[in-house]
């Protein structure tokens, strides 16, 4: 079978502007979650969030261009622009022939959201370029055309596991000899005011902050960004002499088939044991899982239980860890963030820490790297996504190279 | 309509042609191609929003096609800011 690696990283979020940045924050178990400053003061007194920061799009972007780019895609193609130069060393790819496949959420919906507005409290009018800044595919065609790609591009959408859905049909792609390579990954931009209340009329956002499995813990916390990653044949890797950070050993996808906002254990379980025999492991191979862990109360204890049940005494053993404590729930982009958190565990060989941990959850009690990151070796790691509506994802990725062996 | 008011309209207009894009309005004429200022059929449908916008008239979709230069959307303007019954400008 055909193996796939990762040759590129390439990430924009709440705790980092590019990867050596949230390197960095990982490290130092820094959270990026701070009071809201794109949504009006006056109304969302307490509001808080993990926004990118410093970020001016102008320095990426010239005007006319920008114009036809919202947030979310502008995200997308400064995650893909580092990650094309970290993999291939300039701003270029080897070939038409790769693949382009975007997870998101909501595409363009800070977009729809000032169109809207326009519309039904200003004077009614649509601006013309609203339907491509909206549609949920823009990320996925911009990024074909700056880097000059012609084979499949698309986006994919699960909601909060919309990110590893898109990475693992990159990686079916591969195997089945589609592409020899693709640009995959996730982006999306979720402060618009009125998704915002949407969300907070759910009754799901933390008032404190994002503190995953830890006792205390009340709801999740949005974030925004995207990580995108360049996926290639192990083949096409060495024969250009590339530099491999990963290997994509598996992907595991399923569903619920059961609650729109519930978590199953069951669901969860399976599409664990799935990825595990995409990849041909044992759960006893699993040094790391970053862990879907939004901070509801129910997503944490359901994981838990799912964790527990596909690792049995290994689970003792495992460390779990979900970061989103540091960069926010990225929504569709939340697993190729937290992919590219795992690939960096992998290659600097250290555990990134759930912060804002207060105390043991008796329903919560595994190992979750609470508060600061650990140095230790770990060979493989799993990193998981459980979307609302019951979409499952999950990835499973090996160090590369392997410790005490060949890669071959 | 006099000289100063005509002037003062086309530079509002070449604003809006150039929107964006990153050009001297001072290298704009009459006869600068929308072509040249790599206007496409997408940026048309803005800058007729903008003008929209701007004077309240409409660009008739079969006129849009037809404008070649710039001169053609200064006097497509003028043309429908007369027929607009009883003002000059906003």
């Amino acid at each position: 079978m055909t193996r796939v690696v990762i040759t590129g990283l390439g990430n924009i979020c709440g705790s980092g502007n590019n990867v050596p940045q949230f390197l960095d924050s990982l490290l130092r178990g820094r959270s990026g979650i701070a009071p809201l400053v794109a949504l009006p003061k006056d109304e969302f007194k307490k509001a808080i969030g993990a926004e990118v920061k410093s970020y001016d799009p102008k320095a990426h972007f010239d005007e006319s261009r920008l114009e036809l780019l919202d947030r979310n895609a502008q995200f997308a193609l400064v995650a893909a622009r580092e990650a094309v130069v970290h993999a291939f060393g300039k701003a270029s790819v080897p070939g038409p022939d790769g693949a382009v496949i975007i997870g998101t959420s909501i595409g363009g919906k800070l977009s729809d959201d000032i169109a809207a507005d326009r519309l039904y409290r200003g004077d009614g009018r649509v601006h013309p370029l609203t339907i491509v800044r909206v549609m949920a595919s823009a990320a996925a065609s911009h990024i074909s055309m700056e880097f000059g790609i012609t084979g499949p591009a698309f986006s994919v959408t699960s909601a909060c596991a919309s990110s590893n859905h898109a990475i693992g049909q990159a990686l079916w792609m591969i195997r089945n000899n589609v592409v020899p390579w693709a640009i995959a990954g996730g982006t999306d931009a979720c402060f618009a005011y009125g998704l915002f209340k949407a969300w907070e009329a759910m009754r799901i956002l933390a008032p404190d902050t994002c503190r995953p499995f830890s006792a205390g813990r009340r709801g999740l916390v949005l974030g925004e960004g995207a990580g995108i990653v360049i996926l290639e044949s192990l083949e096409h890797a060495y024969a250009r002499g590339a530099t491999i950070y990963a290997e994509l050993l598996g992907f595991g996808a399923g569903s619920d088939a059961g609650h729109i906002t519930q978590p199953s254990v069951k669901g969860a379980a399976e599409t664990m044991r799935a990825a595990l025999g995409d990849a041909g492991l044992y759960p006893e191979q699993v040094n790391y899982v970053n862990a879907h862990g939004t901070g509801t109360p129910s997503n944490d204890v359901a994981e838990t239980k799912a964790i527990k049940e596909v690792f049995g005494e290994h689970a003792a053993r495992l460390a779990v860890s979900s970061t989103k404590s540091i960069h926010g729930h990225a929504l569709g982009a939340a697993g190729a963030i937290e992919l590219i958190a795992t690939v960096l565990a992998l290659q600097h060989q250290f555990l990134p820490p759930t912060v804002n941990y207060l105390q043991a959850d008796p329903e919560c009690d595994l190992d979750y790297v609470p508060n600061a990151a650990r140095h230790q070796p770990i060979e493989t790691a799993m990193s998981n996504s459980f979307a609302f509506g019951g979409l499952n994802a999950v990835l499973l990725l090996r160090r590369w190279p392997r410790v005490g062996g060949t890669n071959e | 309509m006099n000289q100063t008011d005509t002037a003062q309209l086309e530079k509002r207009i070449i604003r809006i042609i150039i929107g964006p894009r990153n050009v001297d309005p001072a290298t704009v004429t009459s006869s600068t191609t929308l072509e040249a200022l790599d206007v496409d059929s997408l940026n048309a449908l803005t800058i007729a929003f903008d003008i929209k916008d701007e004077f309240r008239i409409d660009i008739p979709e079969d006129e849009l096609v037809k404008l070649r230069t710039v001169g053609d959307v200064i006097s497509g303007v003028q043309r429908l800011l007369k027929e607009k019954e009883g003002s000059i400008a906003p």
